[in-house]
C-alpha cells in the first residue's frame, strides 16, 4: 500500500533521518558542503521546525491528491491529517494520523508512529471501517521502483535516509523556475479538481544544484535537486536514468506563519510528471486550512481515536 | 481456313495501329504504379480481418479498447530436466534480464507486464510482527550473486510470494511432480518449479513496424536460446503475425526462383529469348500495376495477399503461352511477323477475355464475404486479371512486331511430346481407354464422399424433423445447425492455419500449451445494465447550500456526490463480484479451460489479507469474496455490509496500485470489468465446445443474483444489442452474447466458414454458369463446364476431409483455405474454355473430330500442361516457407488446377463428343 503511505507521507513530512533531528541548526558557514545542504533539505522537507500541524477540511478546501494517466479521468483522494512531533520520551519521535474523507476510502484512517531509534521500522496502524478492524501494515520496501507512481515524493518524505545517497554540489547559481501544474480537460473536471490552484508565476531564486546518487540500486541513476540557498526549499527535482530525465517534481512553497526559522517553509502543491508516459500527480494543501502548533492532547494520536472514525 | 474478320480482328487491327501509344501508355502506368508500391500496407492485423459487426469480433474489440492486453507476447523460460528448479539466482536474474529487455522495446505497455520481475507482482502476506506486507518478489537489482546467504533469503521470499498468490501463480510458474513428472496445478506440496513466463503487452504501434520489431525481439532472446540450461518458447499475437511477414521477406529468393522457372519454361517452349522475355515483362507489368493499386488505395493487407501477384504470374504466363504459341503457329504457317501477331491477337483475344472474365468471377464473388482479405482478393484479383488483357494478350504480339528481328528466324516445329500427347489422348478417348479417366474421376468422387462423410451428413439432415422442405434447405445453407459434410472441419486452429505444424512458432506454442494453463485466450465482458449517474455539479450544490441556508427541502438529486453517496459502479457490489467468483470456479471445472482471472481475484486476495485477525497467517479459506453468505458462515451475527467491504477493498487496491495495474481487470469507473481466461486446447472441436460451455453458463445464470444486473458480450456490432428483440430470450430472434479473445475470434472464423463454405463456391459456380451460357450461347457447354467444376469442387472438399481426418489443421477447410475454392473455380475453367475454343476452331478447319481432338490436345492441351507447370513453379515460394496459410492456398489451388487440367483434357472431350453441342460441331 505504498500509495497510501505516500499520502500519509505527503501530509506529514515529519520523519527525520540519521543525524537530523529537530535540533539541527541553521548552517553558520557561508558555503555549506553538499552533506550539510542535504541535511538542511531533509530538515525542511520533514518540517522538523513544527511541534504539530493539523490539516482539516474546511468547506470545499481540503488536502487533495489527484492522479491522472494520460487521456484518462483523474482519480482524486481527499483527507484530513494530524501530525505531532512533540515527544520527549526518548522512544516515539512522531505520530501522524490521516483520515480519508471522500470516495471508496472514506472513513479509513491510518496512524503512523516513528521511533527515535532510526533502525526501528515505522509502526503503521490502519482502521478499516467496513471491517471494523485495525490492521497493522509493514513499512514498505524502498526498492519498489516508483517511476510511474507519484511516490518519488514518498521516498523523500518517509523512506529515504540521508546515509543512502552520495551528495555533490554541481553549481550555485540564480535560476528561474516555471513550475508545472496538472491540466485537466473540462470533461474530466469535478468539484474537487476545480479547487486545484493555477500554476504559480515563474520564480527566480539563487539555488544550489545538488546531485544525489543512491549508493544502492534504485529505480533511477541519480537525481538533481535545485535547493534555495537561503531557505533550503527544493523547487525542482529531476530524476535521471541513462542521463535522461524520467521524472520531474516541482514544488511551490509558502512561509509557515508564526515560526521565525528561515527554513519554516511548507509546500502547498507538489506536481510531478513522467515525461514518457505523461502520468501526472498533484498533491495540494490549501493554505487556508494549515494550522500549526495547536494545543491538542497527545492521547488524540491513538488507536482508540482511529476506531471512533465513522462509527 | 478460318476467316479473320469480326470484332476480334477489328480489335487486333486497332491495337496494331496504335501499338507505340499502347506501349508508351503501359510503361507510364507501370512507372506510376511502381512508385506506389512503397505504400503497400501489409500489417497482418487480425483485428481488421474479420467482420467488425460479428458479435465475437465486436466483443473482443470492446475488451481491447477498454482493458488493453490486445498484443500479448509470451516468453516461456523452462529449465532443462537436470538443471534444478527456478529458485536459483542465475535463473531468476535471467528472467529479470529478459523482462527488462522486453520492457525497453518500442511500444511496450509496461504496466501490463506480468512476470516474477514485474513491479506489480508482489509478495502479499503477513510478516513476523503480524503486519501486512506488500513487496516486490525480487529486488530491483535482482538476486544477489555475491552473497549466497542473502540470495537464499531473497529466493525464499520470492517463493513465499508466489506460493501465497493463488491468482498469479498459475500464470507465472510451471511446477511438476518430480516423481510422476506430471504438471502440478493446485499448489500441491513437493512440486518442483521448472519454468516461468514473461507475459508482455504491446500497443498497436508495433503493427506499423512488425518486421523490425520481431527481429529485435528474437535477437534479444538469442543468448538464451544458446544457453544449454534453458528451453525458450515464444508465442503471442504480435510475434506470430510479425514472424509471418519475416517468413516472406527472408524467402525472397524463392520468388526469384519462381520467376526463373517461368522464364526457363518459356524459353524452352518458344526457344527464343524474346519469347521468354516479352511474356515475363508483360506479366511483370500486371503485377506492378496490381501492387501499385494496393499501395495507392492504402488497403490494409495480410501476408496471404502474396497469393495475388503469384496468381497473376501463373495465370498471366498461361495466357502468355497461349498467345505466344498462336503467334508461333502463324510464323510456322509462313506468315510475316505482322500477320502472325495480328492473327495471334485476333484468335486469342476472345478466349482470353472469356477466361479472364471467369477468372475474375472467381475473385469477384469473394467480395460478398465480409472479411477484409476476401475483399482484397476480390478487388485486386479482378484488377490483376483484367490487366492481363492489355499486358499479355495485347502487348505480347505488339512487342513481337515492334521489336522484330531484321531477318525472320525459322521457328522449330512443335515438340514431339506435344504431338504424341495429342495422339495418345485421341487414341485413349476413342476406345475403351476412355474408362480410365472416367474411373479416375469415380475414384476421386468416392474418396471425397469417404472423407467428407457426406453420406452421414445427408442421413442426419434427412432424419432430422426440426425443419422441413425449403426451410431445411435454408437452414442447411447457413450456420452449423446442419452439416452436409461432417468429415470436413470448418473450425480453425489459428496457430496451424498461420504456420506449418513443424515450424518453430507452432512447436513453441505446443510447448507453451504444455507448461502454461493454456494459450488460447478468452474474455467475457462484465457490463453494468445501469449507467452511472453524473457527478453533481455546481448547480446542484448551490441549490443544496441555498436550501440548507433557507431551511427548506433539499433539491431533487439526480447526480452523484462522491463525498456523501456510496461509491457508484457495479464492481462495488459484493453480489456481483460473488457471482463472478462462482462463474470462475465453475468455468475452471471444465476440462478445456485452464485458467481464469478477474477483478474478483483481487477482492479475494484483499479479503484474505485483511479479514484475517491481526497476528494470524492468512488462510486460503478466506480467499473469498466477502458476500453475505460468506460473512454469515463465519459469524451468524455478522451485520457488516458486504458492499461497504468490497468498496473499501476497491479503494485500498486503487490506492495501492500503479497506473495500469488494475485497468486490465476493471474500468476506472468501476462499472465494467472482464473475466479472462485461457483454453488449454487448440483443437477446433474442443475450442468450440469450450466456447459453447461459456455461453451456456451465461444463459443459465444470467438471472442469478448479481448477474441479473449485468450485460455480458455484445450481440451485434455494439451495445445497441443489449436491448430489443435480439436481447429478448423469448424471441426467436434472440442472440446469445459474444465472447472475446482468441477463442472468440476462433468461433467467429468458424461461424463465417459455416455461413460461406457451401454458398460462396456455389455462388461462384452460378456466376460462371451464367457468363459461360451467355458467351457460348449454349446451356450444354455451360453444363459441361459446371460438371467439371463440381468434380473439382467436391475433390477439394474431399481434400479438406482428408486433412481433417489427419487432424492436420493447416489443411482443413478454415476460412483461409476456403477462399481457394472460388479462386480455383475461376482459374480452372480457363483450360476448358481454351480447349472448347480450339476444338471449335479445329472442327471448323478439319471437320473431323479425331483430328480436331488430336490437334487441340497437341497445341492447346500441351500449352495447358505447361501452364500448370508454371503455376506450380509460381507456388514454390508459397509452399516452401513455414507459412501454413499460403501453403494451404497453394495446395488447394494446385489440386484443383491439376484435376481441372486432367478433366479438361479427358472428360471434357468425352462430354463434348457425347452431347455434340452446336457451338463446337456447328449446325447439325
Amino acid at each position: 500500500l505504498r500509495h497510501l503511505i505516500s499520502f500519509i507521507a505527503f501530509v506529514t513530512l515529519a520523519f527525520a533521518g540519521v543525524g537530523v533531528d529537530r535540533s539541527l541548526s541553521y548552517p553558520d558557514q557561508e558555503n555549506p558542503n553538499a552533506d550539510e545542504i542535504a541535511k538542511q533539505v531533509y530538515f525542511v522537507n520533514h518540517q522538523l521546525f513544527l511541534d504539530n500541524q493539523i490539516l482539516e477540511r474546511d468547506g470545499k478546501s481540503s488536502v487533495t491528491i489527484v492522479r491522472k494517466a494520460d487521456g484518462k479521468k483523474p482519480i482524486v483522494f481527499q483527507g484530513d491529517r494530524y501530525l505531532n512531533n512533540d515527544y520527549n520520551d526518548g522512544n516515539i519521535k512522531s505520530n501522524d494520523m490521516v483520515i480519508f474523507t471522500s470516495g471508496k476510502m472514506k472513513g479509513t484512517g491510518v496512524l503512523v508512529t516513528e521511533y527515535v531509534d532510526p533502525d526501528r521500522s515505522l509502526k503503521m496502524m490502519m482502521w478499516l471501517p467496513a471491517l471494523r478492524k485495525v490492521r497493522r501494515m509493514a513499512e514498505p520496501a524502498q526498492n519498489l521502483g516508483y517511476r510511474e507512481a507519484d511516490v518519488a515524493f514518498m521516498e523523500e518524505a518517509k523512506l529515504r535516509r540521508l546515509s543512502q545517497d552520495d551528495y555533490e554540489i554541481l553549481a550555485t547559481r540564480s535560476m528561474t523556475f516555471d513550475l508545472g501544474m496538472l491540466h485537466i480537460e473540462p470533461e474530466f473536471q469535478n468539484k474537487y479538481t476545480k479547487e486545484l490552484p493555477e500554476a504559480s508565476k515563474p520564480l527566480t531564486a539563487d539555488v544550489y544544484v545538488l546531485k544525489a546518487t543512491p549508493k544502492e540500486d534504485a529505480w533511477y541513476d541519480y537525481r538533481i535537486d535545485y535547493v534555495d540557498t537561503e531557505h533550503f526549499t527544493v523547487y525542482r527535482t529531476n530524476f535521471y536514468v541513462d542521463d535522461k530525465i524520467v521524472k520531474i517534481v516541482d514544488r511551490h512553497w509558502i512561509k509557515v506563519k508564526g515560526i521565525d526559522d528561515p527554513r519554516a517553509y511548507q509546500w502547498t502543491y507538489w506536481y510531478s510528471v513522467d515525461p514518457v508516459t505523461n502520468y501526472q500527480t498533484v498533491n495540494f494543501i490549501p493554505a487556508g486550512i494549515i494550522k500549526s502548533n495547536q494545543t491538542v492532547n497527545a492521547s488524540f494520536w491513538s488507536e482508540s481515536t482511529l476506531q471512533k472514525i465513522n462509527r | 481456313m478460318v476467316e479473320k474478320k469480326g470484332f476480334s480482328f477489328r480489335y487486333a487491327a486497332l491495337v496494331m495501329k496504335f501499338r507505340w501509344f499502347i506501349l508508351a501508355f503501359s510503361i507510364v502506368i507501370t512507372v506510376l504504379a511502381a512508385w506506389q508500391i512503397q505504400y503497400v500496407d501489409i500489417r497482418n492485423d487480425p483485428d481488421t480481418l474479420l467482420p467488425q459487426t460479428n458479435k465475437y469480433v465486436s466483443t473482443n474489440n470492446y475488451i481491447e479498447e477498454t482493458f488493453g492486453m490486445g498484443n500479448i507476447y509470451v516468453i516461456g523460460i523452462e529449465l532443462q530436466e537436470d538443471a534444478g528448479s527456478v529458485y536459483q539466482p542465475w535463473f531468476v536474474n535471467t528472467v529479470r534480464e529478459i523482462h527488462n529487455k522486453l520492457e525497453n522495446m518500442d511500444g511496450a505497455n509496461k504496466p501490463n507486464f506480468i512476470s516474477v520481475a514485474a513491479q506489480k507482482v508482489k509478495n502479499m502476506g503477513v510478516d513476523e510482527d503480524g503486519s501486512l506486507i506488500f513487496k516486490r518478489l525480487i529486488p530491483n537489482d535482482g538476486i544477489s550473486t555475491t552473497d549466497p546467504e542473502l540470495a537464499q533469503e531473497q529466493l525464499a521470499f520470492m517463493k513465499e510470494g508466489i506460493d501465497n498468490n493463488p491468482v498469479l501463480k498459475p500464470m507465472i510458474l510451471h511446477e511438476v511432480n518430480p516423481e510422476t513428472g506430471e504438471k502440478c496445478i493446485n499448489n500441491e506440496p513437493n512440486c518442483v518449479a521448472k519454468a516461468t513466463f514473461v507475459i508482455a503487452d504491446f500497443d498497436n504501434s508495433v503493427k506499423e513496424h512488425y518486421v523490425e520489431w520481431v527481429r529485435q525481439a528474437v535477437a534479444d532472446l538469442e543468448p538464451y536460446y544458446n544457453d544449454d540450461r534453458l528451453k525458450i518458447s515464444i508465442a503471442g499475437e504480435p510475434y506470430f503475425l510479425a514472424w509471418m511477414m519475416v517468413q516472406l521477406v527472408d524467402h525472397w529468393y524463392l520468388f526469384v526462383a519462381s520467376v526463373l522457372i517461368a522464364l526457363l519454361i518459356l524459353y524452352v517452349e518458344t526457344r527464343s529469348i524474346k519469347g521468354a522475355l516479352f511474356p515475363m515483362i508483360s506479366v511483370g507489368m500486371s503485377i506492378v500495376w496490381t501492387l501499385g493499386l494496393m499501395g495507392f488505395t492504402g488497403f490494409k493487407l495480410t501476408t496471404m495477399m502474396v497469393l495475388t501477384p503469384m496468381l497473376i504470374l501463373a495465370v498471366g504466363m498461361g495466357h502468355a503461352i497461349q498467345v505466344t504459341r498462336r503467334y508461333m503457329k502463324g510464323i510456322r504457317d509462313g506468315e510475316t511477323v505482322e500477320l502472325a501477331s495480328f492473327s495471334a491477337l485476333g484468335f486469342t483475344i476472345i478466349p482470353a477475355t472469356l477466361s479472364i472474365i471467369t477468372d475474375a468471377i472467381g475473385f469477384a464473388t469473394l467480395a460478398t464475404v465480409d472479411i477484409s482479405f476476401y475483399k482484397a482478393y476480390a478487388y485486386f484479383g479482378m484488377f490483376g486479371m483484367f490487366s492481363l488483357l492489355i499486358t499479355t494478350t495485347t502487348l505480347i504480339p505488339l512487342m513481337m512486331v515492334m521489336f522484330k528481328d531484321k531477318q525472320q528466324k525459322v521457328l522449330p516445329e512443335a515438340y514431339k511430346w506435344e504431338i504424341k500427347l495429342g495422339d495418345f489422348v485421341a487414341k485413349l478417348l476413342g476406345g475403351p481407354g476412355k474408362f480410365v479417366p472416367i474411373g479416375a474421376v469415380i475414384v476421386i468422387l468416392a474418396l471425397s464422399v469417404h472423407y467428407t462423410k457426406m453420406d452421414e451428413g445427408i442421413a442426419n439432415i434427412v432424419n432430422d424433423d426440426r425443419y422441413s422442405g425449403i426451410e431445411k434447405v435454408v437452414v442447411l445453407s447457413q450456420g452449423d445447425t446442419y452439416d452436409l459434410m461432417p468429415g470436413v472441419q470448418k473450425g480453425i486452429d489459428y496457430a496451424q492455419a498461420a504456420f506449418k505444424v513443424q515450424s518453430q512458432p507452432v512447436q513453441d506454442i505446443f510447448a507453451l500449451n504444455e507448461i502454461m494453463p493454456g494459450v488460447i485466450s478468452f474474455n467475457i465482458p462484465i457490463r453494468a445494465k445501469k449507467p452511472l449517474l453524473p457527478e453533481c455539479g455546481d448547480a446542484y450544490f448551490d441549490a443544496l447550500y441555498a436550501a440548507e441556508d433557507a431551511g427548506t427541502a433539499p433539491p431533487e438529486k439526480n447526480c452523484y456526490d462522491p463525498e456523501m453517496d456510496k461509491p457508484q459502479g457495479i464492481m462495488n457490489k459484493a453480489e456481483v463480484i460473488g457471482a463472478m467468483e462462482k462463474m470462475e470456479d465453475d468455468l475452471r471445472e471444465h476440462p478445456y479451460i485452464g485458467f481464469t482471472a478477474s477483478y474478483a481475484q483481487y477482492i479475494k486476495i484483499a479479503n484474505m489479507l485483511l479479514i484475517t485477525e491481526p497476528g494470524n497467517q492468512p488462510s486460503l479459506a478466506d480467499f473469498k469474496v466477502p458476500t453475505k453468505e460468506y460473512l454469515l458462515a463465519k459469524n451468524p451475527d455478522d451485520d457488516r455490509s458486504p458492499d461497504d467491504i468490497v468498496s473499501m477493498y476497491n479503494g485500498l487496491l486503487e490506492m495501492a496500485s500503479n497506473p495500469g495495474d488494475l485497468s486490465s481487470a476493471v474500468s476506472q469507473n468501476y462499472n465494467n470489468g472482464v473475466i479472462m481466461g485461457f483454453v488449454n486446447t487448440m483443437h477446433p472441436d474442443e475450442t468450440h465446445a469450450a466456447l459453447k460451455f461459456i455461453q451456456d453458463y451465461i444463459e443459465t445464470h444470467k438471472n442469478d443474483p448479481g448477474f441479473n444486473q449485468l450485460n455480458f458480450g455484445f450481440r451485434n456490432a455494439d451495445a445497441s444489442g443489449d436491448v430489443g428483440e435480439i436481447a429478448d430470450d423469448t424471441s426467436p430472434a434472440y442472440i446469445t452474447p459474444g465472447v472475446g479473445g482468441f477463442l472468440g475470434a476462433t468461433e467467429a472464423t468458424r461461424d463465417i466458414t459455416f455461413d460461406n463454405w457451401i454458398l460462396n463456391p456455389l455462388g461462384t459456380a452460378l456466376a460462371i454458369f451464367l457468363v459461360v451460357s451467355l458467351i457460348f450461347r449454349s446451356f450444354i457447354v455451360a453444363g459441361m463446364l459446371m460438371t467439371i467444376l463440381f468434380i473439382t469442387l467436391f475433390a477439394q472438399y474431399g481434400l479438406a476431409g482428408y486433412y481433417s481426418a489427419q487432424a492436420f489443421w493447416s489443411g482443413n477447410l478454415h476460412f483461409g483455405n476456403l477462399v481457394a475454392l472460388s479462386i480455383a473455380m475461376g482459374l480452372g475453367v480457363d483450360y476448358s474454355i481454351y480447349m472448347i475454343s480450339r476444338l471449335r476452331e479445329e472442327m471448323q478447319e478439319h471437320g473431323n473430330w479425331t483430328q480436331a481432338l488430336r490437334n487441340t490436345v497437341a497445341t492447346t492441351g500441351s500449352s495447358v500442361l505447361i501452364s500448370v507447370v508454371v503455376l506450380i513453379g509460381a507456388f514454390i515460394p508459397l509452399m516452401a516457407t513455414d507459412l501454413g496459410n499460403t501453403w494451404g492456398l497453394s495446395v488447394y489451388i494446385t489440386e484443383a488446377i491439376v484435376i481441372d487440367v486432367f478433366t479438361a483434357l479427358t472428360i471434357l472431350p468425352l462430354l463434348i463428343l457425347w452431347t455434340k453441342p452446336r457451338y463446337v460441331f456447328g449446325p447439325r
